[in-house]
């Protein structure tokens, strides 16, 4: 019988990284040394089990393995949108006359502001001759504080420096303040007493 | 002839940079990969890459003498992986739990394997991280398919001898493996 060999070449063996005739003096020693067959088989094995493991680490070619702090979660943004076009549909509703049909070249005055409003930093006062388009989305979309209103509740973390307010119906007849960043994400919400519905 | 300490001082500042240039072509991507498998962050893996790089070109003494720096370079970046690793060990305990949470509510067959990879990963990261840092630099490079002459030319030792810290890196992995977590794989 030849030589036993060291486990440091039984496992470059292993891998077939030893020189060509040296491949061939390990082969035939393992065929009659069972010891060092049974190690041979103790480091193929580990190799496989270790290999196996290493392997969940692999990281596919130009993919992050893990995205880091993305700003809006995809259930917000399907929420956001959603919020957004209930709202769209809030204000058509508040801009189309209910009894008339709609005029695109001549708009009915809107209902003069209740008395028990408050809008202390509002941009102008409503017009008291009949608007245009424009003024009467301004009016409609102009944030107004409420009594005894219920606090906005931050849909994420970052700090909102500015936005708008909208007014919309949610499902059940619950009316809701939402507020829309610039980029049109919907970054709080209240909800809105029945006392507080119409103002 | 004598050479003009300016002309000289420029020239040999081309050729460092020249240097680290060669380097950055040859085992950037490289180890990249190898980082990204450790942190499991690719992103981040390019920073800590970057920034060996940026290490080496602030050594000239080590640029101009005649050593092979593939060792060093990979070295450097194993222990900042394992550094990182370090530092995220908060956040890979909060993965690892959450990943457990996840198996156990998961309903759908892929994604219950793709979790219980995830949970997997985890666990390697872990043991990785107790082992020596050459050994997991050796697992890792192995992993990557690297042969054994090029295992030899990034840890700086004899073709010969990576058979041997081949096995016994595998053999103390395969004990810590399974110390922690069991005959689970």
């Amino acid at each position: 019988m030849s030589q036993c060999w060291p486990e440091g070449t039984l496992r470059a063996y292993l891998d077939g990284e030893l020189p060509a005739e040296e491949m061939r003096q390990v082969a035939a020693h393992l065929e009659g040394c069972p010891p060092c067959g049974r190690l041979h088989a103790e480091l193929s094995v580990r190799a496989s089990y270790v290999a196996g493991l290493m392997d969940t680490l692999a990281v596919p070619v130009g993919l992050p393995a893990r995205r880091r702090a993305p700003r809006v979660s995809g259930s917000w943004v399907w929420t956001g949108a959603a919020v957004a076009l209930a709202a769209g549909l809030a204000i058509a509703a508040m801009l189309i006359p209910k009894n008339e049909p709609m005029k695109m070249t001549h708009m009915p005055p809107p209902a003069p502001a209740p008395e028990t409003r408050i809008v202390p930093q509002g941009p102008a006062e409503i017009p008291l001759t009949a608007p245009t388009r424009q003024q009467a989305v301004t009016v409609a979309r102009r944030p107004r504080r409420v009594a005894n209103a219920d606090p906005f509740i931050a849909l994420d973390d970052e700090p909102i420096e500015s936005g708008i307010v909208m007014r919309v119906e949610l499902p059940g007849s619950t009316p809701a303040d939402i507020v829309f960043s610039p980029d049109g994400r919907a970054r709080a919400v209240r909800l809105v007493k029945g006392t507080q519905r119409n103002y | 002839m004598a050479l003009d300490p300016a002309t000289a001082g420029e020239s040999g500042h081309s050729r460092t940079a020249a240097r680290v240039e060669a380097l950055f072509r040859q085992h950037y991507g490289r180890m990249v990969s190898m980082l990204a498998r450790l942190t499991g962050d690719r992103s981040h893996s390019e920073e800590i890459a970057s920034d060996v790089f940026h290490k080496l070109s602030q050594r000239p003494a080590l640029l101009a003498s005649g050593d092979d720096l593939a060792a060093w370079i990979y070295r450097v970046a194993t222990n900042a992986g394992l550094d990182a690793l370090r530092t995220n060990s908060r956040r890979r305990q909060h993965e690892e739990a959450a990943a457990s949470d996840a198996v156990r509510l998961a309903s759908q067959p892929n994604a219950l394997d793709h979790l219980l990879a995830r949970e997997r990963a985890v666990r390697v990261r872990g043991v990785l991280e107790s082992l020596k840092p050459r050994d997991a630099q050796l697992l890792l490079l192995r992993s990557s398919g690297l042969a054994y002459r090029e295992l030899a030319e990034t840890l700086g030792v004899e073709a010969t001898s990576v058979g041997t810290l081949l096995a016994r890196a595998e053999a103390e992995f395969e004990r810590r493996y399974r110390a922690r977590y069991g005959e689970s794989v």
